[in-house]
């Protein structure tokens, strides 16, 4: 494996300190990090009794760096050993379950995933919904007429949900208990606005039902290890030992609290690196995570910067567009504050040098269109990427969304499209669920069906049907099924052979199929006597064998075990059912990004999905659609249009979040929150265009239309300043 | 004759010698009945009854476990001792409370002071275990409850909210305290408590141990507490002789407050001390796990690798990826170990933890080479138990009053718990036949018949409702026990039925006696009140079990790692499951409560540090593994798994002292294991 020479200095350079490696899209930061961990490695800087730690996102990347230093180490004669790769959360798992009394927890402590406490965090909102009632209601927009209402009220009982969210994260992050929040909120310092006050209830809410099951969720976790490594020096200094250095990936995300387990851990080495691209801190939607901290923490006078700016990933017009949006963000964005904060102009992309062995697509172009409105630029765009994948079937391409709920219009489209070519699949709907995820939940909620109602076969038939393409041998397989006594199929008496109609008398092969699932299911009935989550457990111990399958089938009985407890009544048929949910998308599964999911873009079909899970991933042509100034809005003031129009443009959670900051002393308490939270969002959307951009290896194609709710709305100023039409 | 102290590895002898000595004293026309043989737990006794022998005897040696020694003679003294104890004068005998009626009551008792543990997370079944623990502590440790905040706080070195959590729990304690002695009630550390504080010191209680146990005859003295070493310093005061041994590696019973140190301090009241050598570590003996054992340990305890290697057959490692192709490989080394003539019953299967996937796996797996299974899980809760369900859902079926509906599958899955040979499957199509007859359905006529004689016993018990252990004990001596239902072929689930039994029946006794009554209801409440405790896991009685079963013929043991040590097992063949596990090396941390700060030598008193906690780890894992190789004859296997039952890598201690010693290094494929 060779490197480039800016990744070769980095690796080559680098004995310890603190280290911020500022990367652009497509740069090959997590080469460098499997780089420089199996570099420390060979050059013996890690002593026996201790590992290089590196730390991911997400745990996909986790095996794609072990491969991958496992790879580099064994290429250097060296034993494959002398590392860990763990993502954020297993790292706090790791401190906590090995000091669970430092942390406030004891060792049987269960670790919600997102799935379980995104439903406690429902059932609380709909608790102070309810509690609140009128004054709830008051918080909408008066102006508005009673069709308006109607739609805006369930609106609002969404956002409530997302504020809510908002605030039990934000508040977790700076370390305040639902006490702390609801004490600063009846306090005289700051008059706390409505937002906030509706988020605390919830938050108080969220955390006693958490609590009294004993429950964690991520950040809880987090913060039970920065606990556990703040109760007691010693332990954090052991760490410390055990992980002499800690290399970080995707630092532009990192929230507070992940930020502090980290700098706690290297208190004393002080070896740390983190690599990162401050222009794609797209997480503020999703997490506690704050732009600002790996800023800062480049700016700190022991941090040493080192560029890694060279990307091979898309041609020289899409580089010029991406670093033209930087530099019109740093210079000439209006908004002076948004200048500031917005995007870094401090790395620059620049394309391979020509020894190198990745090049830049030669050639691509960039087209900008306006639309009449919506429908028209969804039937064009659709049309248009369809045209793309059938001309060029060796080549990807994907239609991104700022909305998910736009982007499933599109897919709608798409689907109309599709009807055309019935023996082709011609794009892939990745707005929801990951296939991987529905699949896994698919084939469980079947196993869970039928061993609720085993004299019901066609269950069986189901999972088989949720695990194999196999359409022909399906029908071949019910019918057989259906022919067969459940009794004597999977349960035989000992003397007795399962017989079936002569007429149907299958072959060997096909007779050794049926009883190789007739015994998984007769295994799967013995272990329905035990409690549902260890019965999903012990059934996908039998169906999948992929590594992520398995965490997927875990994370899906994890959240099955909190189920069964706050419904102490419910039945398999039910457990089955919220398994359902999540395979036919009427439930989220968490996962923020595709890459997450492990998918990969497919040669000669359309990818649909959002701006945000588009991240990692490349595609040959990128269509970015709605990009107007609704989406992407570029003043704070009267003409800001942000996306509740229901709440005369207020962001809720983005409020509550600043005051909230505020409060805690992180910023100025004086100053104009609501402006400030616009001011953020303003930023955070420029970033989102700019991850969007650089998904794109050769063309662009960027579109939006001019109604929106009957209003005229105009071409993201961005855009229109980049002279592109 | 004399005082003698024995102490040497297991399976050197050691309770052989002092059965030896028990039938000395008998033969040489020792009255039998000053003779007091002591034991940690009731399987410690079986070799001393047997050796009583057949002969017809008017008196009796006294063979007593640790703890029934104190209660009986709690009892015996207790209308001596209650007035100056606090108790009413009305309390003429001790009501006694168990685990899980402790946990019912201080469950009342705790709400005004739940703010106080606000940073603490866990449930509240949790949350009282360490309460009751922190009260047992203290009495088998011997300081007053008074006394347990401000060690803890001592020891505590962080965040001062932690300090007002050990203050409430002190205070949840001495209420609980309170409401006992007023209502005559005894719960175990109350039972301890009278027993150190108003009898050890009492002159009448020496005079009386004095005249009674002129012999004295303790083992494995190591997993006693520092009361129950008390005791045995007063009766080497007291006795003419006395024959004290202990196992070292030993003191596996930790959260009973087993301190091993506390044990070696009665070496100086004795006249001699015996360090019984192993002869299975002589020079020139036959390579086994005792090799082993002892380079295992030396490579926990000093971190190096081990000066004298152990013969590589005395143990293998194998490491697959995945955590179910760990138990499969298990399962086939098992049955190949079966197949070259081993007995089932000499191969034991060991883990940290032992879950129900585990369980279920490795029974499935050599179900299929018709090899039995035979788990302990003492201190599982009740209701985690699949036969204690199925009863539960019968229970349910009777008694209207019960809340709780019951769908025909809770029915079909009761039905197959409890009926011999019936399937889910067939279980279903029997509730769903429901009133009709059965006639025509592809079901042997001989489960139908099961299924008709248990309706019809419901169909009566429903009109006598009775009392729910009375029901469940009916159920179990009329049915369920007959040929042909579980009881009867099942030993594992005739015992987990006689403790839903005594644990129903406890809850109601104390009760009744004490003349409470549930909240605020009426008498027929009281049952409604235990089903709600049972379901809500508040019954999560963890103490080792008095009684541990035999373990059946064709029946591999599958066991926790600490319940095989404290049962006295001992086999050709060892598995090691979960290598990796931390579980291997932690103890069970809880935030509001500590072993080794509330001991009596564990602990200075100077802030208990890092360092102390990682010695601690070490010691505990070198006792444990060493305790369960000295009691391996053959070998041992070690498996491990690169991934976990979860999908994730561990790390332990136990793997690094290994792979110190060159076991498991080459199939590591991820990490060194870094020293903990």
């Amino acid at each position: 494996m060779r490197l480039r020479a800016q990744q070769h200095e980095i690796v080559a350079g680098y004995r310890g300190g603190k280290l911020a490696i500022a990367a652009v899209p497509g740069s090959g930061k997590t080469q460098t990090l499997a780089a420089l961990a199996a570099h420390l490695l060979t050059q013996g800087l890690v002593g026996p009794e201790s590992e290089v730690l590196v730390v991911t996102f997400t745990n996909s990347a986790v095996e794609n760096v072990r491969a991958r230093i496992r790879a580099m180490l064994r290429a250097a004669g060296s034993d494959a050993t002398g590392f860990r790769v763990l993502t954020l959360h297993s790292l706090a798992n790791a401190i906590v379950r090995e000091r669970p009394d430092l942390a406030g927890v004891a060792y049987d402590y269960r670790v919600d995933d997102e799935l379980s406490s995104e439903q406690t965090l429902l059932d609380a909102t709909e608790w102070v919904i309810q509690r609140e009632g009128a004054r709830w209601r008051a918080m909408i927009a008066e102006s508005l007429t009673a069709q308006q209402r109607a739609e805006a009220e369930a609106r609002w009982r969404e956002d409530t949900t997302r504020l809510g969210t908002e605030v039990v994260r934000v508040a977790k992050n700076l370390r305040l208990t639902p006490e702390a929040v609801c004490d600063y909120c009846a306090g005289a310092q700051i008059n706390a606005s409505p937002f906030l006050q509706l988020g605390a209830a919830i938050y108080a809410r969220y955390d006693s039902a958490m609590r009294a099951t004993g429950r964690l969720d991520f950040d809880d976790l987090l913060w039970a290890a920065v606990r556990a490594l703040n109760n007691d020096e010693d332990f954090r200094r052991r760490l410390g030992q055990r992980w002499p250095f800690i290399l970080e990936d995707e630092a532009q995300d990192s929230t507070p609290l992940q930020e502090l387990m980290l700098e706690l851990l290297s208190r004393d080495h002080g070896n740390w690196v983190r690599v990162g691209d401050p222009n794609q801190a797209i997480m503020t939607t999703f997490t506690a995570s704050d732009v600002r901290l790996f800023r800062r923490f480049m700016q700190r006078p022991e941090v040493t910067v080192m560029p890694l700016s060279v990307s091979g990933r898309s041609a020289p017009p899409i580089i010029r567009l991406a670093n033209a949006l930087v530099r019109w963000a740093r210079r000439e964005h209006p908004e002076p504050w948004v200048r500031g904060h917005a995007l870094s102009d401090d790395v620059l992309i620049h394309p391979t040098s020509p020894d190198d062995p990745q090049q830049n697509p030669a050639e691509g172009d960039i087209r900008v269109r306006g639309f009449q409105d919506e429908a028209d630029e969804i039937e064009a765009v659709a049309k248009g990427a369809v045209d793309y994948v059938l001309r060029h079937p060796d080549r990807t391409c994907a239609i991104l969304t700022p909305t998910n709920a736009l982007g499933q219009r599109v897919a709608q489209a798409l689907q109309k499209l599709q009807a055309r070519y019935p023996d082709k699949a011609l794009y892939q709907d990745q707005l929801r669920n990951p296939p991987s995820v529905r699949k896994v939940a698919r084939a469980l909620a079947h196993a869970l069906r039928f061993c609720s109602q085993p004299t019901h076969l066609g269950s069986l038939a189901d999972v088989r049907a949720a695990l194999l393409e196999d359409a022909q041998n399906d029908r071949r397989f019910r019918t057989l099924l259906r022919s067969a006594q459940p009794e004597a199929l999977l349960f035989p008496a000992p003397d007795g052979q399962p017989a079936l109609p002569p007429n149907l008398s299958p072959d060997a092969e096909e007779w050794a199929a049926l009883r190789a699932w007739a015994n998984h299911a007769a295994e799967w009935l013995r272990a329905s006597l035990l409690p549902v989550d260890q019965l999903v457990l012990a059934i996908a111990q039998q169906l999948f064998s992929a590594d992520a399958e398995l965490a997927i089938a875990h994370s899906l009985a994890a959240s099955l075990r909190r189920y069964m407890l706050t419904h102490p009544q419910a039945q398999l048929a039910d457990a089955a059912r919220e398994l359902s949910a999540i395979a036919e998308n009427r439930r989220r599964y968490p996962s923020n990004f595709l890459a997450d999911a492990g998918f990969q873009p497919a040669p000669g079909q359309v990818t649909v999905t959002t701006m945000h899970k588009a991240k990692g991933l490349e595609w040959d042509r990128v269509y970015l659609i709605s990009v107007d100034e609704v989406e992407f809005p570029h003043s704070a003031d009267g003409g800001f249009r942000g996306q509740l129009w229901y709440l005369d443009g207020r962001d809720p959670a983005l409020e509550a979040r600043t005051q909230l900051e505020a409060l805690a002393g992180q910023r100025d308490a004086g100053g104009d929150l609501i402006k400030e939270a616009r001011l953020e969002y303003i930023a955070e959307r420029l970033r989102l265009l700019y991850v969007g951009i650089t998904r794109a290896r050769r063309d662009l194609r960027i579109s939006f239309s001019r109604q929106r709710r009957g209003q005229p709305v105009n071409l993201a100023l961005a855009v229109r300043m980049l002279n592109l039409t | 004759m004399g005082r003698y102290y024995l102490v040497g590895h297991p399976g050197t002898g050691k309770t052989a010698r002092l059965v030896q000595q028990f039938a000395a004293l008998l033969d040489a026309g020792v009255r039998p009945d000053r003779i007091l043989v002591l034991v940690p737990q009731e399987s410690g006794a079986r070799r001393f009854q047997l050796a009583l022998g057949a002969t017809k005897r008017r008196l009796l040696p006294h063979i007593e476990t640790f703890s029934g020694l104190i209660q009986r003679h709690v009892a015996l003294f207790f209308p001596r001792i209650a007035p100056r104890a606090g108790f009413p004068a009305s309390a003429r005998e001790p009501i006694w409370v168990n685990v899980e009626l402790a946990q019912y009551l201080l469950d009342q008792l705790i709400a005004p002071y739940l703010d106080q543990f606000s940073d603490l997370r866990m449930t509240r079944a949790r949350l009282l275990v360490q309460i009751l623990d922190n009260m047992n502590r203290a009495a088998l440790t011997g300081f007053p409850l008074e006394a347990l905040a401000e060690r803890l706080s001592a020891a505590w070195r962080g965040e001062a909210s932690r300090r007002r959590a050990y203050q409430a729990a002190q205070a949840v304690a001495l209420d609980f305290r309170r409401f006992c002695l007023a209502h005559g009630l005894v719960d175990f550390s109350l039972g301890v408590e009278l027993f150190r504080a108003h009898l050890l010191s009492a002159d009448f209680y020496r005079e009386y141990v004095a005249a009674h146990y002129r012999h004295v005859l303790a083992d494995n003295i190591e997993e006693g507490a520092p009361v129950i070493h008390d005791f045995l310093g007063l009766l080497l005061e007291t006795a003419e002789d006395a024959w004290l041994v202990e196992d070292d590696p030993g003191g596996y019973r930790l959260n009973l407050g087993a301190e091993p140190e506390s044990a070696r301090a009665l070496r100086a009241a004795c006249d001699q001390v015996e360090h019984v050598p192993d002869a299975r570590l002589a020079d020139g003996a036959p390579p086994s796990p005792a090799h082993f054992a002892r380079a295992l340990m030396e490579a926990i305890i000093e971190r190096r690798r081990p000066a004298c290697l152990p013969h590589p057959q005395t143990a293998e490692f194998a490491c697959p990826r995945y955590w179910v192709n760990m138990v499969q490989a298990v399962a086939e080394r098992i049955a190949a170990l079966v197949a070259q003539g081993t007995p089932a019953s000499a191969i034991a299967v060991v883990a940290p933890m032992v879950e129900d996937i585990l369980q279920f796996e490795l029974a499935e797996r050599l179900g299929a080479h018709q090899i039995g299974l035979h788990t302990l899980r003492p201190s599982r809760p009740l209701i985690d138990q699949p036969l204690v369900r199925a009863l539960l859902t019968l229970a349910r079926l009777a008694r209207a009053d019960l809340d709780g509906r019951v769908t025909p599958q809770d029915m079909a899955r009761a039905l197959a718990g409890v009926i011999a040979g019936l399937d889910v499957l067939r279980a279903q199509r029997l509730v769903e036949a429901g009133q009709r007859e059965g006639a025509g359905m592809p079901i042997d006529p001989s489960l139908q018949a099961r299924y008709a004689a248990l309706r019809a016993w419901l169909a009566e018990a429903a009109q006598a409702a009775l009392p729910l252990d009375v029901f469940w004990e009916r159920l179990g001596a009329e049915v369920l026990s007959q040929p042909g239902f579980v009881l009867a072929a099942d030993a594992e689930a005739a015992a987990v039925c006689a403790k839903l039994v005594a644990s129903a029946r406890a809850f109601r006794r104390a009760f009744q006696l004490a003349g409470l009554r549930a909240p605020g209801a009426h008498e027929d409440a009281l049952d409604l009140a235990y089903v709600e405790a049972l379901t809500q896991r508040l019954l999560a009685a963890e103490y080792a079990p008095e009684r541990l079963p035999e373990v059946p013929a064709g029946h591999v043991l599958l066991a926790p790692a600490h319940t095989y040590l404290t049962g006295g097992y001992r086999s050709r063949y060892q598995f090691w499951l979960d290598i990796r596990s931390p579980s291997w090396h932690q103890r069970f941390h809880q935030p509001l409560t500590h072993p080794y700060v509330l001991s009596r030598a564990g602990w200075t008193g100077d802030g208990w540090t890092d360092a102390d906690e990682q010695r601690a780890s070490r010691d505990l894992l070198a006792r444990v593994v060493g305790g369960l190789a000295f009691r391996c004859d053959a070998r041992i296997y070690l498996f491990a798994s690169a991934l976990n039952a979860s999908g994730e890598e561990d790390d332990s201690m136990l793997a690094g002292a290994l792979e110190r010693m060159g076991v498991g290094g080459a199939n590591a494929n991820a990490a060194r294991v870094g020293e903990r």
